[in-house]
């Protein structure tokens, strides 16, 4: 019968050996921890954000309207509303219509991204946000550790002091194609925003905001599997036109190796362009059919070694995903071959991934 | 959480981490996304650990977790990024398999999670039609009409005429008359 059939297959599978296992209790226990401290919070409604809990950025819409809250002048510091916050592990960074980097991302290597309601005029500033510990201040320059694409942008020297942004003193310093305005956003955690003039970035900055339930978070759909341990995802870029979030780049390091900053983004070019302004012609035009989608395979990128995977498809509303791989000097035997196995790609729909909660 | 708590969740776990792993192998048919999901059902038992250690049946209550995770995560299509372990990853042994059970297997495999879930709890727990409906969280009709729609769509998969998919059997072929290939991981 084929119900003895089924017994017999699944206990066939019970009988094999267990191969070591990635679970882990004590991840459990501190993810655990953190969901109790969360909801203890939301229970209570306290506004001070909870230890470990989202944090996640929020760009309101009045930042060119003149209706902005003015910066605070430099002097006596006003305390920060997030100045009991200890400094996240992890957190969430998103601006729309400009390129994010999030990075080191948290023990449980979640990738979360927060999808601001408001809407926001054109402007083209770069925020990056990095989470605590991974910049320091050493001689009047601010040094980031793995700062990947955006290290142009978050570490240098620190320049001028510029006023206080949400009670942290701010630093601004000029260049010929702009400015860029820094601050601590909590004890020992660095954000960076790119903008053509102090007032600007003042303004903007004054309504970017960091606690739970600021914005609605987005999930990066895909997930790794059956790779190697060492690798990870060393960072995440996402990009919005029009308010919609059309593309992901993904980069996968496999191991500590130093990346060299990819292609500058694209700023609000709206969906048709798309395709021709992302950096296909950096690949070989070799295609093959991954997880239903047709992907391009690059060998080399910025000259090392790189397994470029780019989807092609409408970026509405099937958005492409994109995954760069940088393997360093010693690339693996078969990373192709081993992606295809093992990647996953879930949610193709990309408004599930502006709604689902975090878990 | 107090340090006891904590204690007893750890001592319940380790202890019942093989078979968990099994348990969650045997619904995503696949070891990685196995592991992906007792992480995430074992987080969500963490934080409900007080109510699950003064259960009747702890390893029931655990279990339904593990179940209802597979089952909301499949439905809707979260995504989480694997936490990588502290040493490589290996891939299980190949399987001594034979292909008439490699047919159904993929079958299996290729079911919706619900019923993939309910054949599990029904055929490898042992489970009966009101215990499967408690822990899916639905009535006992459901279970019933899936277990039905499952073994149906199960006969269809493997061929018409289908008569069992044990060892010294003749291999079934596909629709399309290619040789069936392996789904799953390596």
């Amino acid at each position: 019968m084929l119900e003895d059939d089924i017994r017999e297959v699944y206990q066939r599978m019970n009988d094999m050996d267990l191969p070591p296992s990635r679970v882990s209790v004590p991840a459990a226990r501190t993810r655990g921890r953190v969901r109790l401290r969360w909801r203890r919070a939301s229970a209570v409604g306290a506004p001070a954000f909870a230890a470990s809990a989202v944090a996640v950025i929020a760009l309101a819409g009045t930042l060119l309207t003149g209706s902005a809250k003015p910066a605070q002048a430099p002097g006596r510091h006003a305390p920060s509303r997030f100045s009991s916050l200890r400094p996240y592990a992890w957190f969430e960074n998103l601006t729309r219509r400009q390129v994010v980097d999030v990075e080191e991302l948290n023990p449980a290597q979640e990738v979360l991204l927060a999808y601001p309601r408001s809407a926001l005029a054109n402007s083209g500033g770069l925020l990056v946000v990095r989470p605590a510990g991974a910049c320091h201040v050493r001689a009047g320059e601010l040094r980031c550790s793995n700062a990947g694409p955006a290290a142009v942008y978050i570490s240098g020297r620190l320049g001028q002091r510029a006023g206080i942004v949400d009670g942290s003193p701010a630093y601004w310093r000029q260049s010929a194609s702009g400015g860029l305005l820094r601050w601590q956003y909590a004890p020992g955690a660095w954000a960076a925003l790119s903008d053509g003039t102090l007032r600007e970035a003042l303004q903007e900055s004054t309504q970017i905001r960091f606690g739970p339930k600021v914005a609605p978070p987005v999930r990066f759909p895909f997930r790794l599997t059956g790779v190697p341990a060492s690798w990870r995802v060393g960072w995440v870029t996402g990009y919005w036109g029009n308010g919609v979030l059309y593309d992901t780049w993904a980069i996968i390091t496999t191991g500590r190796t130093a990346v060299s900053p990819a292609a500058l983004p694209p700023t609000d070019i709206g969906p048709a362009p798309v395709l021709a302004a992302f950096p296909l012609p950096l690949c070989g035009g070799v295609t093959r059919k991954l997880a239903g989608r047709t992907v391009a395979l690059c060998d080399s990128y910025h000259g090392a070694p790189h397994i470029l995977m780019t989807s092609l498809g409408r970026v509405r509303p099937s958005s492409p995903v994109t995954l760069q791989i940088r393997v360093g000097a010693n690339p693996a035997i078969g990373l192709v071959d081993l992606f295809e196995h093992h990647l996953r790609l879930f949610g193709p729909n990309p408004e599930h991934w502006t709604t689902l909660p975090i878990g | 959480m107090n340090s006891h708590h904590d204690a007893e969740f750890t001592e319940y776990m380790s202890a019942r981490m093989p078979s968990l792993r099994r348990l969650a192998r045997l619904l995503c048919q696949d070891w990685s996304l196995a592991d992906d999901l007792l992480q995430a059902a074992m987080t969500k038992t963490y934080v409900h650990w007080s109510r699950a250690s003064a259960a009747d049946n702890t390893d029931a209550y655990v279990r339904t977790i593990l179940v209802r995770e597979f089952v909301q995560e499949r439905r809707t299509g979260w995504a989480r990024l694997v936490t990588p372990a502290s040493r490589p990853i290996e891939t299980a042994a190949a399987e001594a398999d034979h292909e008439g059970a490699l047919d159904l297997r993929a079958a299996v495999a290729a079911l919706p999670p619900r019923r993939r879930a309910v054949l599990v709890l029904r055929y490898f727990c042992d489970l009966n039609v009101d215990q499967t409906a408690q822990a899916l969280g639905c009535t006992p009709g459901t279970v019933k009409s899936q277990t039905a729609k499952a073994l149906e769509s199960l006969r269809r998969s493997v061929g018409p005429g289908y008569d069992s998919a044990l060892p010294c059997r003749p291999v079934r072929l596909a629709s399309s008359g290619e040789p069936r290939e392996e789904a799953g991981n390596a």
